[in-house]
């Protein structure tokens, strides 16, 4: 018979403290945020110009990423490497849609509605950031306690998978 | 904390995919002819039949009104350019090139443009918006096909034609904001004809001595379909040369006068036409119609956009003559093994029907604006045309910076009735620009200082600006309401390279025209028309 779950079992748990041989890596982990959201901060504007739910979108992303990186620094607990973990995969989503389908929002509110309807091209910029996220995922991953830890992996890899069947199937 | 090898394999899968998935798509937009067919599967030059775009005939016809009501569905196709092959298109009506529409003038033309494109191109993963110009009629602003007046797939437009203008050979085509080369390039492009009661009167030739030919080029991936190549956004150049969306035809004439209505309608490619013969072209006609004088040449220069009537009288040749229509590439092409072909004329019988074989000495000598004098300019404007950080400029102003400002800002603002000189200038060395004014016809005052060239003696709506040249236009602005200037290199016009003007309404009047986004498309279903 399976034993019952308790509470305090079924919440994430991040080791929050530094391990032996992974003391870098939180300091690593908050440079890595602060460069995506330096990235993101630095582009909004030209963004906005272009349509303002852009613009809103790559400063809320900046902010939330400046913000992990100084939490991630100081204040480095589970829910923040939670969010942090999953912001970041989400971030990382949306940035794939943009280079792969695009998006499609109502023309007519957009100044320059093509930008909006196509894939953009991949740019050194926005490569630059996306590897850094994709680093900062990988960091926050290895500070999940086993069981939590091939969960998110599970989870990370079946998003892989779904995206590549996706593309394949022509629906992105 | 180190992670296991399982759960590294999942994390680089995932990561893989987020770089992967989006460089492989950027790449493949970018595909620069690594696909690309051999050569030696290409057709040969002149070994396939000409043909002539169908005509489309009105849906409904509303006599009370003078007004014909045209249904066109923008839609995909296919057609065996390549033998054995099927190369995936575009077509209005699903025709390449589209059906011609012949209308009288004065009668009024509903044209219902229906995109039931598929959500995404096909290779480049855009959303084919359309916006449909039919260009050389002064249509208002709402209907003249400006560039982000897009209709997305799933919706449609009722475009409205005055057909107020003298009879010329229009086209209609593509217009969307930043895809009209890839969309004119599916195939999204046509021809439309206008008559007059001076047109039906001279002694030309008419019906079907009268030839539409619509000239092109493309590149082809192996497996027949486009090959998208914009050279780093400065042109596409293709290697095979399509007469009417056939390459390198052959056409059968008789021994007699034929005229041909030539829209160069190539996405960054311009020619220079001449006869293997050494015989001249007798060109009658420009963009704007029929010139005063005919103007016969050996050969002449032939930029995207622009349309030139040309008559070649084939009765100098005997029967069984084959006469080749060649192209000797301005500068500033990509030229390929036999794009300095481009159709074949078999000369091959004596059948000739006497009636409109006549190039008469005057055609049309009391066009309006070919009577336009520089004097009567209230004044004169400059247009540079220039790269500036990447981007094809109009004095420094690009699209981009039009859609800033609301669509508000304009380069110019003549007055309703307002005769104006533009000085437009292309300082580079390494570009030419047809440059399109809409709305307006215009004639040519001159060239780096020199008369127009004898070809360009007639009402024009583009003119060829070749590197270092500087040319100036003389422009009666009538209407109201904003209008493109931009470049016919149609991959300069998508990145950026495109202004508005407005006309305002004459002193004394408040009446502004309509704005071109008054009127938006409509979603399907389709209401009556």
């Amino acid at each position: 018979m399976r034993a019952a779950r308790t509470r305090s079992d079924a919440r994430v748990h991040f080791d929050e403290g530094p391990a032996p041989g992974t003391s870098a890596q939180l300091p690593f982990a908050s440079a890595l945020s602060l460069l995506a959201g330096g990235i993101h901060a630095g582009i909004a504007g030209e963004h906005l110009a272009l349509w303002w739910v852009y613009g809103v979108f790559f400063l809320v992303v900046a902010a939330a990423q400046a913000i992990c990186g100084v939490l991630l620094a100081w204040h480095a607990t589970s829910p923040v490497l939670f969010l942090g973990l999953w912001g970041n995969v989400t971030v990382i989503g949306v940035y794939v849609w943009s280079r792969v389908s695009g998006f499609v929002p109502p023309a007519a509110e957009a100044a320059e509605p093509a930008h909006l309807g196509g894939p953009e091209t991949v740019g050194l910029l926005d490569l630059t950031a996306l590897l850094a996220e994709l680093a900062l995922v990988a960091v926050l991953v290895t500070r999940l306690d086993a069981r939590w830890r091939r969960g998110t992996t599970n989870a990370l890899f079946a998003l892989a998978l779904l995206a590549v069947g996706l593309r394949l199937s022509g629906s992105l | 904390m180190l992670l296991a090898r399982r759960d590294m394999f999942k994390l680089g899968a995932f990561g893989a995919a987020a770089v992967m998935l989006p460089l492989e798509r950027t790449l493949g937009a970018s595909s620069s002819g690594s696909n690309r067919i051999k050569s030696s599967r290409l057709p040969g030059p002149f070994t396939v039949p000409f043909a002539i775009p169908s005509i489309l005939r009105p849906y409904r016809q509303d006599e009370t009104s003078g007004t014909d009501y045209y249904r066109v569905y923008m839609q995909p196709t296919t057609a065996e350019i390549i033998p054995g092959l099927r190369t995936p298109l575009w077509g209005y009506n699903g025709e390449v090139p589209g059906p011609t529409v012949k209308v009288r003038q004065g009668r009024k033309v509903v044209m219902r443009q229906v995109n039931i494109l598929p959500a995404r191109h096909p290779v480049l993963g855009y959303t084919p918006w359309t916006s449909v110009h039919l260009h050389g009629s002064p249509s208002l602003p709402q209907y003249d096909g400006y560039a982000s007046d897009v209709t997305n797939p799933g919706q449609y437009k009722d475009y409205r034609y005055p057909n107020t203008q003298t009879a010329r050979t229009l086209w209609y085509h593509d217009h969307g904001v930043h895809h009209t080369a890839e969309n004119v390039l599916m195939g999204l492009a046509a021809q439309y004809h206008s008559t007059d009661p001076n047109e039906a009167a001279l002694p030309i030739p008419h019906g079907r001595f009268d030839v539409p030919l619509i000239v092109s080029d493309a590149m082809f991936n192996s497996d027949g379909s486009l090959l998208f190549d914009n050279h780093s956004e400065s042109g596409m150049y293709g290697d095979v040369i399509l007469v009417n969306g056939r390459p390198w035809p052959v056409m059968k004439v008789s021994r007699r006068k034929y005229r041909f209505r030539i829209l160069n309608a190539s996405i960054s490619r311009s020619y220079n036409w001449s006869l293997d013969s050494g015989e001249p072209l007798t060109v009658i006609g420009t963009d704007g119609g029929l010139m005063p004088h005919p103007q016969p040449v050996t050969s002449f220069r032939h930029g995207m956009a622009e349309r030139y009537e040309v008559v070649i009288d084939f009765a100098k040749y005997p029967v069984g003559r084959r006469v080749t229509l060649t192209n000797a590439s301005p500068p500033n092409n990509i030229g390929y093994d036999n794009t300095d072909k481009v159709m074949a004329f078999d000369v091959v019988g004596d059948d000739v029907d006497p009636a409109d074989n006549v190039v008469p000495d005057v055609l049309m000598p009391d066009n309006p604006v070919m009577l336009l004098r520089p004097q009567e300019a209230v004044r004169t404007r400059k247009f540079d045309l220039v790269r500036q950080h990447g981007k094809w400029t109009i004095n420094g102003t690009s699209w981009a910076d039009i859609a800033a400002s609301g669509f508000t800002r304009v380069e110019a603002d003549p007055r309703d009735g307002d005769v104006e000189i533009w000085t437009i200038r292309n300082d580079s060395g390494g570009w030419f620009h047809p440059t399109h004014v809409h709305l307006i016809d215009f004639r040519i005052l001159d060239r780096n200082g020199a008369p127009a060239m004898p070809h360009e003696q007639g009402p024009k709506d583009v003119v060829y600006v070749g590197e270092k040249e500087t040319v100036r236009i003389l422009a009666r602005f009538e209407g109201r309401g904003r209008y493109m200037i931009h470049c016919h290199n149609l991959v300069h016009e998508d990145h950026d390279m495109m202004t508005q003007f407005e006309v305002l309404p004459p002193v004394g009047s408040q009446v502004r025209g309509e704005s071109p986004l008054d009127e938006p498309c409509t979603a399907l279903p389709e209401a009556e028309l």
